[in-house]
């Protein structure tokens, strides 16, 4: 079901909002740059930066998402839509566990992204940390540099 | 636009300091909607007084910061391949006093002339001059994009050029630097580096001063001592105000320091009237 | 008329008629053969170099590249901040030209999110008391991240020995 046009300010611009069209089990997708990973002597491993999970600086600055349900409506597979450029990874939240953390997310169609939304909110340390844990993989993250082989 | 102030009474003062180039900078944040191909529509709001226009190779962007005592070199991070907007020299008719304008600075040196007869106009002066300077600027880029110009550093800088082959003068460095004492084994040349953090009334880090001291040749291949006094470092607000109450602290510190660093006779020589 | 400018600096001077060879610091230890260095400082000059060449959109959405002054705001900070024996920091980019620089050990996380030049959040945590999280905003004074690192590599020679 398309979702209603966002509010916008008087240039046009999306304004910050929770978007009644987004249900709670909404797919909310966010893709993960190689550029995102570090490592992590506490797990061995490697794991997204708390940077993969923080908005933008600008005054009314949002995490950009991709909003699954509206990729999937117009007959596009979310996995294959989301890996552009094609060595992201992406993760998968569901709209009430972003809300549920005190976040809003809103619809935010921009020209080459018409399946655009935008998180707000206060995205202090502990809410990082939480949306690490409960970030599902939804497109495997590869390492810089494999990007150069596929 | 701030009066032109007077200078305080407290600060020494010379008839005849060996002043050869006052610099007053600051850098900012680079202004939305600007790019190098509008570098002519900066021009034209100095022109008048600055008519002639060279290109030079950018500066990158320089920070004062604070923590551990420096250890080695700095991080000396190159110039990005890439995009780089050209540093401008916009200069004056008799090309004494040049702005400098790139896309993340703007700069304002005054020096003496190659004959050494124009008189510097005294920081009072050009500090209102070069608020001007930045208020017309700030205009300009207000009228790409509602914004205003963040400085992130101010800086200003006092260089010198004291001769030591000038007769019945001391021909010694340490003569003139009461830092230096190299005894009976006076050096051939010298090049020297001392930083120091300027702390604030709360005890933090605001700036530094760096005391830059060489031997060199004036173009006329006279020996001279270059001694350059610089204070850099963030304002307390990222606005052209506060920057320029930044330059007029740093003015003062320098001032402060070249009395300080210099020795008693070279005082007398320059003819030090406080 | 011989122009000579550094490019090291926050160069002013015309030396255009003068000759003058200000010699920076830079020059003058050059001569120098052990001048101490961290380790880690050249692969950290290149990864800021990275950065600020990333194409617009390299998060899969509309991120600019680090910017120029970001990149060298990073490096004056780390060269302040750094104890020669600190752990290489992590170094990566934000969405909207800014940067985060990391550091995550056995025992301690230090996160230094770099918004803009002078406008720092620093953030550190240690497994020892996680609860009590140290959360400062910071412009140019960064002894206190310096005191962190101290800390941090202390802590992991502390862990390295018992593991031992």
């Amino acid at each position: 079901m398309p979702l209603d046009p966002p509010p916008r300010d008087i240039r046009g611009e999306v304004l910050p909002h929770d978007h009644a069209g987004i249900l709670p089990d909404d797919g909310v997708i966010r893709r993960i740059s190689p550029h995102h990973l570090i490592y992590d002597a506490k797990i061995q491993g490697k794991r997204p930066s708390s940077m993969a999970f923080k908005p933008s600086t600008g005054e009314r600055g949002g995490m950009s998402v991709d909003l699954q349900n509206l990729i999937g409506e117009a007959g596009l597979d979310p996995k294959t839509y989301v890996m552009s450029p094609p060595w992201i990874g992406a993760v998968c939240f569901t709209a009430g566990q972003l809300r549920a953390e005190g976040l809003t997310v809103g619809y935010d169609p921009v020209a080459d992204n018409p399946y655009h939304g935008q998180v707000w909110g206060t995205f202090s340390k502990q809410v990082q940390k939480r949306l690490a844990a409960l970030a599902a993989e939804f497109v495997p993250i590869r390492e810089r540099g494999e990007e150069q082989s596929s | 636009m701030r009066e032109i102030m007077s200078r305080p009474d407290n600060l020494p003062d010379y008839r005849n300091p060996p002043l050869n180039e006052v610099v007053l900078g600051v850098q900012f944040a680079p202004a939305q909607g600007y790019q190098q191909i509008r570098a002519r529509e900066v021009w034209e709001l100095y022109r008048a007084d600055f008519p002639f226009v060279e290109e030079q190779p950018p500066l990158p962007p320089t920070f004062e910061t604070f923590g551990l005592p420096a250890q080695g070199n700095p991080f000396s991070f190159g110039i990005v391949a890439g995009a780089m907007h050209d540093r401008f020299w916009f200069l004056s008719k008799s090309r004494d006093e040049v702005i400098q304008f790139q896309q993340d600075r703007l700069l304002h040196n005054w020096r003496k002339g190659g004959d050494g007869n124009n008189s510097y106009p005294r920081f009072e002066k050009i500090i209102v001059n070069f608020e001007a300077e930045l208020q017309l600027l700030e205009k300009y880029f207000n009228g790409l994009a509602v914004q205003n110009i963040k400085c992130n550093q101010a800086e200003i800088s006092y260089t010198n050029h004291i001769p030591l082959d000038r007769e019945g003068a001391p021909s010694k460095a340490d003569d003139w630097l009461r830092i230096l004492n190299f005894g009976d084994g006076a050096p051939d040349d010298i090049s020297m580096v001392a930083r120091r953090a300027l702390l604030g009334s709360d005890g933090a880090p605001y700036g530094r001063i760096i005391c830059e001291a060489n031997t060199s040749l004036n173009p006329k291949g006279g020996r001279i001592l270059v001694l350059a006094l610089t204070v850099r470092g963030a304002p307390s607000e990222p606005s052209i105000s506060s920057a320029l109450d930044f330059l007029i602290k740093g003015r003062d510190v320098i001032v402060e320091e070249f009395t300080s660093i210099t020795t008693d006779s070279a005082h007398g020589l320059w003819g030090r009237v406080r | 008329m011989n122009r000579t400018q550094s490019i090291n600096a926050f160069e002013r001077r015309l030396q255009v008629d003068t000759g003058a060879n200000v010699s920076s610091h830079v020059a003058f230890s050059s001569r120098v053969l052990c001048e101490p260095r961290h380790a880690w400082r050249q692969r950290v000059i290149e990864r800021l170099d990275e950065l600020c060449k990333l194409q617009v959109g390299w998060d899969g959405y509309q991120a600019p590249p680090v910017s120029f002054a970001n990149a060298h705001f990073a490096a004056s900070m780390l060269a302040s901040a750094c104890p020669l024996d600190a752990p290489e920091p992590q170094i990566v980019p934000g969405a909207s030209g800014d940067l985060q620089i990391e550091w995550h050990t056995e025992t301690t996380d230090i996160e230094l999110h770099i918004r803009a030049p002078n406008d720092v959040d620093a953030w550190r945590v240690v497994m020892s008391a996680p609860e009590r999280e140290d959360q400062l905003h910071l412009t140019m004074d960064f002894r206190v991240v310096a005191d962190w690192l101290v800390e941090l590599s202390e802590a992991s020679v502390a862990a390295r020995s018992s593991a031992a």
